[in-house]
């Protein structure tokens, strides 16, 4: 079966189990706070404590001199620590109860773990347009547009990078534990502390090389400069992103019979 | 059940990588992996309607096998195919949210088996009060117990719909009470046509629940068949297995580590080794296993270690040892000495080398053993009484060999003397057989053997046999289904539980001088419950025409039904026969009937042999050996004939003795 019919055919698997993919994202999402007081409202404090955090480091900790620094810090932050949690990899791992033991289509617990992630960041940017709107920033509306367009694509090469991953990791444990490091290299050369005009020399080099870069410098040119995105980043991007899930998606659906076993 | 197949499952093979334990240590960085089969060729049709439990040692592929079945994991070779939706419930504590409650993991897990959310909602208010949680249900499932939150899975599951249902260890945990419950929810699942697969360790939730049972051992099924026959064969094989009982040993069970001691001691599965013996009989002690205790007692008493030994017998008496309690008694109760002198009196007896004398002694030793080595010695007279055609020596010999008491455990030599001693007569013997055939604790269980003992038993009026006979009729077991004879049994059984009272009924009766025919109707209601004496005492009555009409016919049929028992109604029966006897037709028949008497213990019987042989009547004349022999035989066993005749002889010798000694002087 050629790639291609494999994922209209698991597409429709994952229709037919539409049950327990929401129910999956739900435990998760609803599980996370829920011994806490405030329960919920968590997922909104979350992002808005973040973006609180880094504002107060970089204006009067390390004071930078650039204008609303904190709105150019949230743009950039939220997509990296969302890609970078699905190239954790440990997405089928965790939740190898349910692999060994359950019959169901095996992409939704990849899919829903993505989705789960994918939420905090749509609910970071919905506090991040409130507080622009606010505080009266300029906004552009046809960039604005462009948002929506911009986060299914990331979700597209998030979900390609956990199949591709996790997929990985069940058969190499070490995977998984390379990749946590790894994240924390990614934060500092993609351009989300500083711009990426600034990068010089090899880092320059390595910024325009890390595909993080073209995601979050959309994001940046949409909320931070108020422009329409460049157009080469947007077709870069929808081309890691198609590129991505069609490699993760073949890796995945190729292994993924092996799981219950090796699990 | 009907013959609508479910599952079909054909030459099935599955191996797994595992890491190959000879090469662990080559390579430090990767691991060698070897193929390891799982199943080699599985074969199995499960139809619809049936409950069918898996049964199998850890490992042995169990689980592997609902995961095959349900589609998780796919076969290497053969097919497997499934007709009908499958909800498999292979974990029942999987997918909890520890933090959310457990109303909300009921909604949960719903999901999760694929019912909708408004499916669930509308059930909600019936799963929370199956599962019995009561006020605990809004409190995060983390701070359950596990026997509540395999309670929460289970009503979960009582909701999902499907026709197969694959349960893996479902009813392992839970309380009593709720275990039955699941019990019952999957007998009724397959009453309403569902079919059910469940793995479990417990082999009596599977005889409860199942109809059907496969035992999976070296990677195929061993045996499939009716539940408890599967049960008993697999548990058999756990008990005997060498490997087994080391394992459970090593792992802590007292009763394991027992039997362990006795496959050392009697070279069973492994060579003997006393060493081993003591050690493993030590470790059961220690963990106050009973018998252990006792015969570890039994061990420190012959090396005179005697204050460990009351030690030892003491904690087995505390745990419930009727030997230990006994040995301690006798030897706290300072009646050793008494004990011995009556040993000492039973011994002198057995120079007489009368089969009751050595089989009284024998008993005495065997009721009182101290030591193994009494037990020893009291085998040995038993085996002289029982080769003298002792019955009752048979009896406890029997006995011996099932309990390896004074000999290697013998199942074999335990059936054949039990039978040899049922043959003759005694009811205890066909009881003991009976049970050991039908409840198939100590080897295979045969219905059919056991039926055929239990009707001897309940022919002679033995109630447990006749309530065991009418209970294996009504459920066809070991014989033909026949409510009506079923019947029949129940009615003489519960008739038999009140002949105690009939018979003081009868003796009231008399010494008032009552109505001499309801004392009649008494003794026919006691006869027609199959109780040998009254049945001989009736057939007396029909043969001199007492009371009765004289009916010699009657009187006869009587007395061989009765005659099942050894004893009195054989004796009777013979002594009809010899005066029918006049072409010498009955001979054969006479002396066997007179002779398993005898060895019965009749006295009537022994005193009619010895006039036998008196007068060469059916057998050769032997008035000094056999005639002397028997006679004396029935005057001790209390025939008042006999003690006469006995007691002439005995003045006439003493009267010679004085002519002599005065002739002399």
């Amino acid at each position: 079966m050629n790639i291609f019919s494999r994922i209209i055919q698991s597409a429709k698997d994952v229709y037919d189990n539409r049950v327990i993919l929401l129910a999956m994202t739900r435990r998760n999402t609803a599980g996370r706070y829920k011994s806490t007081y405030v329960g919920f409202i968590w997922h909104l404090l979350y992002p808005i404590l973040m973006i609180a955090v880094l504002t107060i480091t970089f204006t009067y900790i390390r004071p930078r001199p650039l204008e609303d620094f904190w709105i150019y810090l949230a743009a950039g932050m939220f997509p990296v620590t969302f890609i970078s949690a699905s190239l954790r990899g440990r997405a089928i791992v965790a939740n190898a109860n349910y692999i060994t033991k359950m019959k169901f289509p095996r992409e939704i617990v990849v899919i829903s773990n993505v989705l789960t992630d994918f939420l905090g960041v749509v609910f970071a940017y919905v506090c991040i347009i409130i507080v622009i709107l606010l505080s009266g920033q300029y906004v552009n509306w046809w960039g604005m547009l462009m948002l929506p367009v911009e986060l299914i694509l990331m979700l597209l090469f998030a979900t390609g990078s956990s199949f591709l991953v996790s997929t990985i990791t069940v058969f190499i444990k070490d995977v998984g534990y390379f990749m946590t490091i790894a994240m924390r290299l990614v934060i500092w050369i993609t351009p989300t502390f500083f711009l990426a005009s600034e990068a010089k020399g090899l880092l320059s080099l390595i910024v325009w090389y890390n595909p993080f870069t073209y995601f979050v410098e959309v994001f940046h040119d949409i909320l931070y400069y108020g422009t329409f995105p460049h157009v080469e980043f947007l077709l870069i991007s929808i081309a890691l992103a198609v590129g991505m899930f069609l490699l993760g998606a073949a890796v995945f659906f190729r292994y993924e019979k092996k799981f219950p076993e090796v699990l | 059940m009907s013959e609508e197949v479910m599952i079909r499952v054909k030459g099935l093979k599955k191996s797994y990588q595992i890491i190959d334990a000879s090469k662990v240590n080559e390579s430090r960085f990767f691991k060698k992996k070897t193929e390891y089969p799982v199943f080699e060729n599985i074969n199995l049709e499960v139809r619809k309607g049936d409950i069918l439990g898996i049964l199998g040692r850890n490992g042995c592929g169990k689980s592997t096998f609902l995961k095959i079945v349900s589609q998780i994991i796919e076969p290497d070779e053969g097919t497997v195919e499934v007709f009908g939706k499958v909800a498999s419930i292979l974990e029942l504590s999987m997918g909890f949210h520890g933090d959310l409650s457990g109303r909300d993991n009921i909604i949960l897990r719903s999901e999760l088996y694929g019912i909708p959310r408004e499916k669930v909602l509308e059930n909600l208010d019936s799963i929370i009060e199956y599962s019995d949680l009561g006020v605990y249900i809004d409190n995060p499932v983390r701070t359950y117990s596990s026997g509540m939150k395999s309670r929460l899975a289970f009503s979960v599951m009582v909701n999902v719909d499907a026709d197969i249902f694959l349960v893996d260890e479902a009813l392992s945990t839970g309380d009593m009470a709720f275990a039955s419950k699941a019990s019952e929810h999957l007998k009724d699942l397959v009453r309403s046509g569902k079919t059910v697969l469940f793995t479990s360790h417990s082999m009596n939730t599977i005889k409860r629940t199942c109809n059907r049972a496969i035992w999976i051992s070296d990677h195929t099924i061993k045996m499939d068949g009716p539940a408890d026959e599967v049960v008993d064969a697999y548990s058999r094989s756990i008990n005997d297995s060498f490997d087994e009982t080391v394992a459970l040993a090593h792992g802590g069970s007292s009763s394991a580590q027992y039997r362990l001691a006795t496959f050392y001691r009697d070279g069973n599965g492994v060579e003997k080794d006393r060493e081993q013996y003591l050690f493993w009989l030590q470790e059961a002690a220690k963990r106050d296993h009973p018998m252990a205790m006792s015969d570890l007692a039994d061990i420190r008493m012959s090396e005179g270690r005697t204050e460990e030994a009351m030690q030892l017998y003491q904690g087995a008496a505390e745990n419930g040892n009727y030997e230990a309690r006994r040995k301690y008694a006798t030897m706290h109760g300072d009646t050793l000495d008494e004990l011995n002198e009556l040993r000492e009196i039973m011994k002198g007896f057995t120079e007489s080398g009368y089969p009751y004398d050595l089989y009284n002694y024998g008993n005495l030793m065997y009721k009182s053993a101290l030591t193994p080595d009494d037990l020893q010695e009291a085998f040995d007279y038993l085996c002289q009484a029982s080769d003298k055609g002792w019955v009752d020596a048979d009896l406890l010999l029997g006995q011996m060999y099932r309990d390896g008491k004074g000999a290697e455990r013998d199942m074999d030599k335990a059936i054949a003397y039990l039978s040899s001693a049922g043959d003759r007569g005694s009811s205890k013997a066909m009881s003991i057989l009976a049970d050991l055939y039908y409840d198939g604790k100590y080897m295979e269980r045969n219905y059919e053997e056991a039926f055929k003992w239990y009707m001897k038993g309940a022919s002679i009026g033995n109630p447990k046999s006749q309530f065991q006979v009418a209970v294996m009729l009504s459920a066809g077991e070991g014989t033909e289904k026949d409510p009506e004879a079923a019947k029949e049994w129940f009615a003489r059984y519960s008739s038999s539980m009140v002949n105690d009272s009939r018979k003081t009924a009868m003796d009231t009766l008399r010494a008032r001088r009552g109505d001499i025919n309801l004392s009649n109707d008494l003794l026919k209601a006691m006869s027609r419950s199959n109780h040998p004496q009254s049945m001989t005492t009736l057939a007396k009555k029909y043969r001199d025409g007492k009371g009765f009409k004289k009916s010699t016919k009657g009187a006869i049929d009587l007395l061989s039904k009765a005659s099942v028992s050894g004893g009195s109604p054989r004796t009777v029966l013979a002594e009809m026969y010899l005066e029918k006897n006049e072409d010498g037709e009955y001979n054969e028949e006479i002396l066997r009937l007179l002779t398993s008497a005898a060895e019965y213990g009749d006295a009537a019987a022994m005193y009619r042999l010895a006039l036998l042989y008196k007068d060469g009547i059916i057998v050769e004349q032997d008035t000094d050996g056999k005639y002397r022999y028997y006679m004396r035989m029935a005057a001790e066993n209390g025939n008042r004939d006999a003690k006469d005749i006995v007691a002439r002889w005995d003045n006439r010798t003493a009267r010679r003795k004085a002519k002599k000694e005065t002739e002399q002087s």
